[in-house]
């Protein structure tokens, strides 16, 4: 009886161990499983080509243009208001 | 005079804008739905429906993570954060328990070789991005503005588990009344103690193009969400929960916006 009573002792601290020993790590935010990959990434192991600094200044720039009348002012706004 | 006239126009723009920065109408979370029809009616036009971007926007925030594709072959920016310790205000706002930093603050989220300033972090309760039918119990916004106006916003979901004493010390320092403020606790707090036990040099994350989740909705925000989330205890969630609850705007169209992600 005393061995039952000592085994079963033994084996819920080893749950318990290794329980803890897999909380050390944050939880993630998506599984793998709640991932959509998009079509571009199935079946090829090649990264596409990055975009080309022209395109990315003018993305660039297009964005700066269309922040440029409102945002300084967003600093102050945003710490007067939850934005 | 057809100058005239545009120089005018463009006047009467930007002074609507800055307007807005000063000022906005009242609105809460349980109207989100016609957000972008509270007028100003203290405003000549075009500034009557000032929140009309949380209606007709392309490029809103929050989303639904389930909904979206992601992608993983892009080469993307490291993404880094940069805070240290400060002096900040506590800051009841009205719609969100908030921190604000102090003006001598010179963290911020490094995106590539470029740094934007921590302005602020709020919370949400329940989370605002979801995944499909599942909530987070709250999420944590650190909002990065630049000089010239470019936002980014770095968003984690929060769990109920372990106590988050830096999440305690907000609490126990956020004034119970709407508006109210405490700027002279004199406490040393580093908002990355709030961040998950992870490489703060090259955080895995998912990013976006979205809005602010407030009024006036305003796009062009980068959002890059934590893939790693946090947690809180129970007890500080009830607490939170009696400053606000449900204070969480609903899953915007993706409208074919696809998630980068370095994971």
């Amino acid at each position: 009886m005393l061995i039952k009573l000592f085994l079963a002792a033994v084996l819920s601290l080893s749950v318990s161990c290794y329980a803890e020993s897999g909380s050390d790590q944050p939880k993630k935010l998506l599984d793998s499983s709640q991932i959509k990959k998009s079509s571009t990434d199935t079946g090829s192991s090649t990264q596409s080509a990055p975009p080309s600094a022209s395109a990315k200044k003018a993305e660039s720039q297009s964005s700066q243009d269309t922040n440029q009348d409102e945002k300084p002012s967003m600093i102050k706004y945003c710490q007067e208001h939850t934005c | 005079m057809k100058t005239k006239i545009l120089v005018n126009l463009a006047s009467i723009i930007i002074a609507g804008y800055a307007s807005i920065a000063v000022s906005a109408p009242e609105w809460n979370h349980s109207e989100q739905a016609t957000w972008w029809a509270i007028e100003d009616t203290t405003k000549t036009l075009p500034q009557n429906f000032p929140f009309a971007e949380c209606g007709v926007g392309t490029h809103q925030s929050p989303i639904d993570l389930a909904a979206a594709t992601f992608d993983n072959t892009k080469p993307l920016n490291n993404l880094a954060v940069t805070y240290s310790a400060d002096t900040p205000t506590f800051f009841n706002t009205g719609h969100a328990i908030q921190v604000n930093t102090s003006s001598s603050f010179t963290g911020g989220l490094k995106v590539g070789d470029e740094t934007l300033p921590l302005i602020q972090l709020h919370f949400h309760e329940p989370s605002e991005h979801v995944i499909g039918d599942k909530k987070f119990p709250a999420e944590l916004h650190f909002v990065h503005i630049t000089g010239d106006g470019r936002i980014a916003v770095l968003g984690v979901a929060i769990d109920v588990g372990t106590e988050n004493t830096l999440f305690q010390t907000i609490l126990d320092n956020m004034p119970a009344e709407e508006g109210g403020k405490n700027s002279t606790s004199g406490i040393q707090f580093n908002p990355a103690q709030l961040l998950p036990a992870v490489d703060l040099e090259n955080l895995k994350y998912y990013t976006f193009a979205g809005s602010l989740t407030t009024p006036p909705c305003s796009e062009g925000v980068q959002w890059y969400l934590l893939s790693e989330i946090i947690t809180i205890s129970q007890a500080q969630l009830d607490k939170m929960k009696t400053f606000y609850t449900n204070n969480a705007r609903a899953a915007q169209s993706l409208n074919e916006r696809s998630i980068l992600t370095n994971q």
